[in-house]
């Protein structure tokens, strides 16, 4: 019999009635075989067995998931088993293992055989666990698997198999088989063994394995009568996990019966399922559709919505939450809802829990005696374990902290002197045990030390898992393995690993699940959120580098593999996964998306492209622009390419926001799709922006336009799709962030015998190097090959990518592989490109090859603007010759500056021709008819003869103008970053407010915080870090009255009982015994208790995902603090803080650089220590650096000295012109003709522009 | 939690608390004891052999103690009338009904012999065998369970000292007075942890 069902169809319950039937008819419970996917449904079925059954007998029930078949089969079988085996030394029983034993038997035979040139060593075992369960389940000959070999063409397809065939023999040797050795053993062993049943209840069959459904093919002919539910538009588990569709109608030769009601729901879930195979946006009336700018707006929405619900009546049993990212931020967000939450997926390592961490180290103790040990964990195992006082266990662990640091001390060592009768016999009973086998030792300290109790019941369930790893693995090696080896390898272990430790789900909890658990255990509820609905780990997709999850199915039949077949494959998984998920609901289903993630990168869609607003609901535009003369042309653009150049002030952002609104609403271009719209800016800030008004110009608006950076852009090409895999790169690939780049290449630098100093300057020559694709053979530079070749193999065992690669990486994907060529030249219908005189020649070329197919291409910029072509790779020349040749629109009306500002620059302009002809293109700005200011005073030009006069004079502007116009913005623009704090210690010093750009990561208040409070747990005795330390925490609002802490704390062991008057003492105590957690946890400890604003909510998660990449490879808390101070003070670009609309606060003073100004404006600027030195305006005042030979040595065509002074005094004009015309009213230039350097008077040349009358 | 073995039964009797900590809440540590990994390796050993597997190979893994039980063991005369052998390592699941309360018994037996008419179950035991079988919870747990399974009330329970070979045995006797006695353990447990 089969049966056509869904999971709403009742199709156990039938089932179930016909095993009742059969034993009612006289069959032996002993001769039915039932087998349902997991383990859960398993103890449901049985349970629902023991329900219906009458009383007396029920039998002995051969209820079995996929996998207990296997392991039930080979435990009744096991005599045969072993007397097959060939080696001798026998076992009187199989170790049905977990998978950690087995993978640790892997890891060995992975050493065994040299896999040359495999980048990714951490991932190598992954990769071959992967394949090898795709062989298993899948059921692949050694025929079958050399024909995908041959598909694929892998390059290392004879290692591999070695190494699979090595890894086959050592488990047998070990008789040690996890869940995937088992099926294979299985697979031998059912052609041996006679067949014990009769009949056969299969529930879904729709999610069946080839490996199990190659048995029942064996079995049938002995089968009387087949029992089969089937989803045919189920097998959610496609791919990786094997599932495979089966023709069961082909298979017994009948007909299927159809269970499925014809209901709406239904409809619409067979919609969704053929909607998203066709690529088509789905929209029910039941479907809610969200989308966010910030990933924590979008989990607070659905908190908030989730708290009405239950207000009005809904059960929390009754909701459900899926998402692919149920990471501790998520956790801790949801763990602040009233209702019992039940977290059904996400990796949780056995540490994590505090408890059972510090009992993870007191196994280790008791195993080694020279043993160092952090003072955090020191803390943690005194305050968790021993439960020793609060202010003893900091004063104990604290001391010890000092003494390591001081001369190394093994921390027995340092306990056997404190006289604490706990520590003491702490201390004996390490001793007692240590030389009892890992289990009974570990026995022996949960009795002593763990209170069993219903508080303690998760450490306690981990515990047990431990206990039962390490019983695996004493079964298995007996003695022969390292015991602090394998302390090491288990604390590692992440829980969700093994299929088999199913938890059971409370009964009125909110269920947060991943999507394929919440199918898997068939939870139906009435409200279901789809959460990060953009996030592409919706739709990941199962190919690494050794194994292929689609060609690796037994029922592949074509020739060759392309990433067509991946995309349509993942697409046909998604629609199943959806269709599931869909029927999992029953009133409502809530699709929600952001724009970012929790590190403030960009999602770059996944399954929230299926679903849509119905047409009715979508809100027509709100923004109405009225275009002056010289913009109009720009909207009425129509196909091609376009040219738009556009002076400083010129309204170019509004416009060009004008025009993607435009095309938005389909006026321009028929049927286009947000996702046909590319815009690529400069800074990932100016994407931001655009994102976040194009949001509030259509807030139901959920699938965006494509607006990033190029680097942006790059990752997705890279990412999307899986397209990686066709350079050959592994899936865990990283995009290395500047500080570990530079962690990398400074060792380099020093390995190669260099002063660290030179750090700088091989950063910029290896992206150069990079960049301009020359041969590392031609390069003359003996230190620069040795230190690019380290950095390169640096990078490849790392599996990291920088910035440069990713350009690279991307253009040559699509030069190389005409089908993503294809899939990203038919979306691209219309390219903007914002910034377009800084654009590189890569860019360009990725540009030119992505608009290639419709040609729709708008660049906008104004090469007079053109600042980093000396520094960075842009290539202005490229925008000169697209304006040249294409229709261009000149914007050169600007209403921002003073007439007489625009004057002056128009004077540069005329200057620069002579000096520098090629600086600047003859766009001169105009005015806007009685727009702009026409003061008389717009220009102070002077010259000081000190630096200090200088810096007086601009602090007196300061003064009036705050005190005159308070309304009115200021700022200070330089030409290099270290002038900045030097300007900002003046002017704070004198009590003026100033604000930096918000880029290293001690200007986030979060981050700083948080820094403070982590430096202060780690030592609270040394007085200059707690001053440093309290004088942070001081900034905020709540201690501004506690400013005599200070005091205190230099005077007094801070930790004394006289600091309780200070509300701020109390609350560091606080985190200090909060300190047990995992840094993770602490950070949003510390975030959740000083941060209630949803924007500085968001930058607390932000701060989470900081310290957890950096704890992932620092892994003690110690160590990772020591990395967030170094980073602190650095330029960060992996994380992208939130910020307040940039509303200009005219409270603070700004200062930056001049290159960092483009794009702002201010009423008054002022541009101070112009000498000759900082921004030479003619030939002669151009020096070049000592490093500048070297850099061009390694191009392919080096520059001469002559031509880089030229450019950069071009450059220099243009940064000059757009230092001035970002003043809307005054503009002050100044120069000091003598300066202070280590307390010498030196004197300096001012700028041409104070000595040459024209610029004067 | 309705499904009660032979050892969750006796902890219920003994005390609630650590029933509940154990076996609902699992508060509980795996226990450490290498002496009943010997047990099951020499259940095993016998199961493999009453099976009908060839045990040569597999005996070589036992130690010489382990070794020379085993051989004992199999002298036995049970072991000689293969032909009255039925099942080893039989698992059950008997619903059971009283006053309103439904649950559940489950179990395994060692052996299972049948004689004519009688069925005979074996319990092999480590060290002690039960010296009062007739009142021990096991044989009255079994033996009701067995009636139920081989519908019929001629059977016997046997314990064998794996150690020394002694043997104790006892009859079935009184089913209401068997279920009785379940109950009233069964009954201890709060029901709101019956489900």
């Amino acid at each position: 019999m089969i049966l056509h069902s869904t999971i709403n169809s009742n199709k156990t319950d039938i089932l179930v009635e016909k095993f009742l039937q059969l034993v009612q008819n006289g069959a032996n419970t002993d001769e039915i075989l039932v087998l349902v996917q997991n383990g859960r449904k398993k103890k449901n079925f049985v349970e629902k067995i023991k329900k219906n059954s009458p009383v007396g007998n029920i039998g002995n029930l051969n209820v079995f998931s996929f996998f207990g078949l296997a392991r039930n089969f080979i435990e009744k079988n096991w005599a045969h088993v072993e007397n097959s085996i060939r080696y001798p030394n026998p076992c009187v029983f199989g170790h049905l293992c977990g998978l950690e034993a087995s993978q640790y038997i892997f890891k060995n035979c992975i050493k065994e055989i040299e896999f040359k040139g495999y980048n990714s060593k951490v991932n190598l075992l992954h990769q071959l666990l992967r394949r090898y369960s795709l062989i298993v389940q899948n059921a692949l000959s050694d025929n079958e698997i050399k024909i995908r070999e041959n598909i694929l063409h892998e390059s290392y397809c004879s290692e591999v198999r070695e190494a699979i065939k090595l890894y086959k023999l050592k488990t047998l040797e070990h008789r040690a088989f996890d869940y995937l050795r088992q099926v294979s053993i299985f697979e031998y062993l059912y052609k041996q063994v006679k067949n014990p049943y009769k009949y056969v209840i299969l529930d879904d069959g729709d999610e069946i394995t080839p490996a199990v459904f190659e048995y029942l093919k064996h079995i049938k002919k002995d089968v009387k009568e087949f029992f089969v539910a089937q989803d045919p538009c189920g097998s959610s588990r496609l791919g990786y996990l094997s599932a495979t569709h089966i023709d069961f109608e082909k298979f017994l030769n009948e007909k299927a019966i159809d269970l499925r009601e014809n209901s709406i729901k239904i409809q619409n879930a067979k919609n969704i399922f053929e909607n998203v195979k066709n690529k088509t946006p789905v929209s029910a009336k039941n479907i809610d559709i969200k989308g966010f700018v910030r990933r924590d707006e979008m989990i607070f929405k659905t908190i908030e919505q989730i708290e009405n619900l239950i207000k009005n009546g809904v059960k929390p049993n009754e909701i459900a939450v899926v998402t692919p990212l149920c990471d501790r931020y998520l956790r801790f967000c949801f763990n602040k809802i009233k209702q019992d939450v039940f977290f059904l997926s996400g990796s949780e390592k056995l540490n994590q829990n505090p408890h059972v961490g510090a009992i993870i180290e007191i196994l280790k103790l008791a195993n080694t005696d020279d043993c160092y040990l952090s003072a955090f964990i020191l803390k943690g195992i005194l305050l968790e374990i021993l439960k020793i006082n609060g202010d003893e266990a900091i004063e104990i662990s604290q001391n010890y902290a000092y003494k390591n640091q001081e001369y190394k001390t093994f921390v027995k060592e340092y306990l056997k002197n404190i006289k604490n009768p706990d520590i003491e016999d702490f201390l004996n009973f390490l001793e007692e045990i240590k030389n009892a086998p890992l289990s009974e030792q570990l026995y022996k300290i949960c009795t002593k030390y763990t209170q069993i109790d219903i508080k303690n019941q998760n450490a306690i369930l981990k515990l047990n898992k431990l206990a039962k790893q390490i019983a695996d693995f004493e079964d298995i090696f007996g003695s022969d393995f390292q015991k602090t080896t394998l302390i090491e390898q288990l604390e590692n272990t992440i829980i969700s690993e093994n299929p088999l430790s199913e938890d059971e789900i409370p009964k009125n909890s909110i269920v947060i699940a991943s999507a394929q658990k919440l199918i898997d255990s068939e939870i139906c509820v009435k409200h279901l959120f789809l959460l990060d609905c953009s996030n592409s780990d919706w739709i990941k997709q199962d190919i690494g580098m050794l194994y292929n999850s689609w060609v690796f199915q037994k029922n592949w039949n074509k020739n060759e593999f392309n990433s067509n077949d991946n995309i349509e494959l993942t697409l046909d998984r998604t629609a199943r996964i959806l269709y599931k998920l869909y029927l999992c609901q029953s009133e409502k289903m809530y699709v929600y998306s952001s724009i970012y993630d929790s590190l403030g990168m960009e999602n770059f869609g996944a399954i929230d492209k299926f679903f849509t607003i119905a047409q009715t609901d979508k809100v027509k535009k709100s923004m109405q622009i009225n275009p002056r003369d010289d913009q109009k042309p720009v909207l009425e653009y129509k196909s091609g390419k376009m040219a738009v150049s556009a002076v400083a002030g010129s309204g170019k952002t509004t416009i060009m926001l004008a025009l993607i609104f435009k095309l938005l609403e389909g006026e321009i271009i028929k049927n286009l799709k947000s996702e046909n719209i590319f815009v690529l800016t400069f800074m990932d800030s100016a994407a931001r922006n655009f994102k976040e008004r194009i949001k509030q110009n259509y807030p139901d608006m959920v699938e965006m336009p494509q607006i990033s950076t190029i680097h942006g852009l790059a990752l997705r090409i890279l990412k999307e799709n899986n397209n990686y895999t066709f350079l050959g790169l592994d899936n865990d690939f990283e995009i290395i962030d500047e500080n570990k780049r530079r962690e990398i290449i400074a060792s380099a630098t020093v390995n190669a015998g260099l002063d660290y100093s030179k750090t700088d300057l091989y950063e910029r020559a290896i992206s150069d190097f990079k960049n301009d694709g020359e041969n590392l053979k031609n390069i003359k530079s003996p230190s620069f090959k040795r230190i690019f070749t380290t950095y390169n193999s640096e990078m490849k065992e790392n599996n990291f990518l920088d910035y440069d690669d990713l350009l690279i990486f991307a253009l040559k994907l699509l030069k190389t592989n005409s089908d993503v060529l294809n899939y990203y030249q038919n979306l691209a219908r219309v390219i903007i490109e914002d910034e377009a005189q800084d654009s590189s020649p890569v860019q360009q070329e990725l540009l030119n090859l992505i608009g290639g197919k419709w040609g729709n291409i708008i660049r906008c910029g104004d090469v007079n603007q053109a600042i980093t072509a000396t520094f960075s790779n842009s290539d202005v020349k490229g925008f000169k010759k697209f304006i040249k040749e294409n229709p261009n629109v000149e914007m050169n009306k600007s209403q921002r500056c003073a007439i007489k500002i625009i004057d002056y620059a128009n004077k540069i302009i005329d200057r620069a021709s002579k000096l520098a002809p090629e600086a600047f293109l003859n766009i001169k700005m105009q005015p806007v008819e009685g727009k702009n200011a026409n003061n008389n005073d717009a220009i102070t030009l002077k010259l000081f003869e000190k630096s200090q006069d200088e810096k007086e004079f601009i602090f007196e502007k300061i003064t009036k103008i705050k005190k005159q116009y308070p309304q009115k913005t200021i700022g200070i623009l330089l030409r290099s970053n270290w002038q900045i704090k030097t300007f900002c210690d003046f002017l704070e010093g004198k009590n003026i407010k100033v604000q930096k750009d918000n880029y290293i990561l001690n200007d986030n208040p979060v981050f700083k915080t948080v820094l403070a409070v982590f430096n202060f747990i780690n030592d609270t005795k040394s007085k200059k870090n707690l001053e440093k330390c309290l004088n942070i925490m001081l900034e905020m609002p709540q201690y501004k009255d506690e400013g005599e802490i200070l005091n205190y704390a230099q005077n007094k062991d801070f930790l004394s009982q006289e600091g309780s008057k200070y509300s701020l003492w109390w609350d560091l105590k606080y985190f200090l015994l909060k300190s047990t957690l995992t840094p993770m946890e602490l950070v949003l400890e510390i975030g959740d208790f000083y941060y209630k604003n949803t924007l500085e909510f968001a930058n607390v998660s932000m701060v989470y995902s900081i310290v957890d990449k950096i704890y992932q490879t620092h892994k003690s808390f110690e160590q990772t603090l020591l990395r967030l101070n170094e980073i602190s003070n650095r330029v960060n670009k992996s994380a992208k803080f939130f910020s307040e609309e940039k509303t200009q606060n005219t409270d603070t003073i700004k200062v930056m650089t001049l290159h960092k100004s483009k794009g702002d404006e201010f009423d008054f600027v002022f541009i101070p220590e112009l000498s000759a030195d900082n921004l030479g305006l003619k030939i002669e005042d151009i020096k070049l650096k000592e490093s500048s030979d070297f850099i061009q040595s390694i191009k392919q065509k080096p520059k001469t000295s002559e031509t880089l002074k030229q450019e950069i005094l071009e450059e220099n004009y243009r940064l000059f012109y757009v230092g001035i015309t970002r003043a809307k009213i005054r503009l002050y230039l100044t120069c000091a003709k003598t300066f202070k350097m280590y307390n010498k008077e030196k004197t300096q040349n001012p700028c041409e522009i104070f000595t040459n009358e024209v610029a004067k | 939690m309705n499904t009660f073995s032979v050892n969750s039964l006796k902890l219920l009797d003994k005390n609630i608390e650590d029933f509940i900590n154990k076996y609902i809440l699992h508060l509980d540590f795996l226990s450490y004891n290498q002496s009943a990994k010997s047990g099951e390796r020499l259940h095993a050993m016998i199961s493999y052999y009453l099976k009908g597997f060839d045990i040569t190979k597999l005996t070589n893994s036992l130690n010489r103690d382990e070794k020379e039980i085993l051989e004992k063991t199999l002298t036995l005369d049970i072991f000689k009338e293969k032909e009255k052998f039925i099942k080893s390592e039989e698992t059950f699941l008997i619903k059971c009904c009283k006053d309103d309360l439904i649950f559940y018994l489950s179990g395994r037996f060692d052996a299972i012999f049948k004689d004519g008419e009688k069925y005979t179950i074996y319990d092999w035991k480590s060290k002690n065998i039960p010296q009062n079988p007739r009142d021990n919870l096991q044989s009255i747990v079994y033996l009701y369970c067995a009636s139920k399974i081989f519908n019929t009330k001629n059977i016997a329970i046997k314990y064998i000292s794996l150690e020394n070979q002694q043997i104790t045995q006892t009859n079935f006797e009184d089913e209401n007075a068997y279920l009785e006695r379940i109950f009233n353990i069964v009954k201890k447990l709060p029901k709101k942890y019956l489900t």
